[in-house]
């Protein structure tokens, strides 16, 4: 019951997010933290540097939880539900691009949801600050990956691996 | 015309190496199909790019459907998805393994604690990023302020708050010319 609900969730998340990655987390942070209790907020933060430190999209961080909710077989079924979406969508819009391209629906639409997702992210990024930046260490580790992310041009990997050495030092 | 294990093997690889975000993977993806295998013109190329952004899920991935799809039909989607996802899969359900068994140990709990902290400054970085390039009217300015509140203060369900946006900017920008 819970395989089928997991990927229920994770079908209509992705269907639902245009952009992938960071749009969708709002969405994933409502259904498996806030609905389910399936997660803590340390653990999404957990599988979302998981999904970072790992080649490919951040959508397979939906393997991590997978496994941590249901074990191997919610990590296939949630990459399953995550790119299922992708290729129904993908293979119709390829079909038909003419039509899709420049409509002034779809185009005003999606004026409509992008900005609207940049504030839905900021409530999640705080709301997740709320459980990680709990002393002056875990504070200065988010504001200095901030700023390294915000004003250089680093692999956001090495910014989780520098983070995770920094928390075995100053913590 | 390249066989579905050809086109398997190449999304395989370029999925191994997919570090770096969604900009150096696409001219990864250029050199590999366009210059060196001339599976695809540079026309095409522009064309899945674009299509891989305007449709749902990660735009990168989407371009690999369109790529497969258009060399092979829906199995070459397919063969071009599973490629590309197979690394980080296999990468993921290992760190899942080691994560489940040591979250525990203190010393994995600090670095898991720090690591945390680097996500949170890393989604606020992407906020300030979309907010530069996304918000630069007053009406997007109130999709965005709109989001925020709704979903902070008052817990909105977010698909609802999608839709809702999605419904306004139709209002806002579609019907009228």
């Amino acid at each position: 019951m819970m395989l089928l609900q997991l990927f229920g969730v994770l079908f209509m998340v992705n269907l639902f997010t245009i952009g992938g990655g960071y749009v969708m987390l709002p969405l994933l942070h409502d259904y498996f933290v806030t609905q389910f209790h399936w997660l803590t907020n340390q653990e999404f933060l957990d599988a979302v540097a998981m999904g970072q430190v790992t080649p490919g999209p951040l959508t397979i961080m939906n393997a991590f939880i997978g496994y941590k909710v249901l074990g191997f077989p919610g990590a296939v079924v949630a990459t399953i539900g995550s790119y299922l979406p992708s290729i129904f969508v993908v293979t119709y819009v390829t079909k038909y691009y003419l039509k899709f391209k420049g409509s002034r629906v779809v185009d005003s639409v999606f004026k409509g949801i992008k900005p609207a997702v940049v504030g839905m992210l900021a409530a999640v990024a705080i709301n997740l600050g709320g459980t990680s930046m709990v002393n002056p260490a875990t504070v200065s580790i988010a504001v200095g990956s901030f700023a390294l992310m915000t004003f250089t041009k680093i692999d956001p990997t090495l910014v989780i691996l520098g983070s995770g050495v920094a928390g075995a030092v100053l913590l | 015309m390249p066989s579905l294990r050809q086109i398997f093997m190449v999304f395989l690889k370029m999925g191994a190496f997919a570090f770096g975000g969604v900009y150096s993977m696409l001219s990864f993806f250029q050199r590999e199909l366009v210059d060196k295998r001339k599976w695809l013109s540079q026309e095409e190329f522009t064309e899945g790019v674009a299509i891989g952004q305007m449709t749902p899920g990660p735009p990168i991935i989407n371009t690999g459907i369109y790529v497969g799809y258009h060399l092979k039909g829906p199995k070459g989607a397919l063969a071009a998805t599973a490629g590309q996802v197979l690394p980080g899969f296999l990468l993921v359900l290992g760190l899942a393994y080691v994560y489940k068994e040591f979250k525990d140990v203190p010393l994995f709990g600090m670095v898991l604690k720090g690591i945390g902290a680097a996500v949170v400054g890393l989604l606020a970085s992407v906020v300030i990023k979309m907010g530069k390039q996304l918000v630069r009217s007053r009406a997007a300015a109130l999709f965005a302020g709109g989001g925020f509140v709704l979903l902070y203060l008052l817990k909105a369900n977010p698909i609802a708050l999608i839709a809702l946006s999605g419904a306004g900017g139709y209002f806002l920008y579609g019907r009228s010319k």
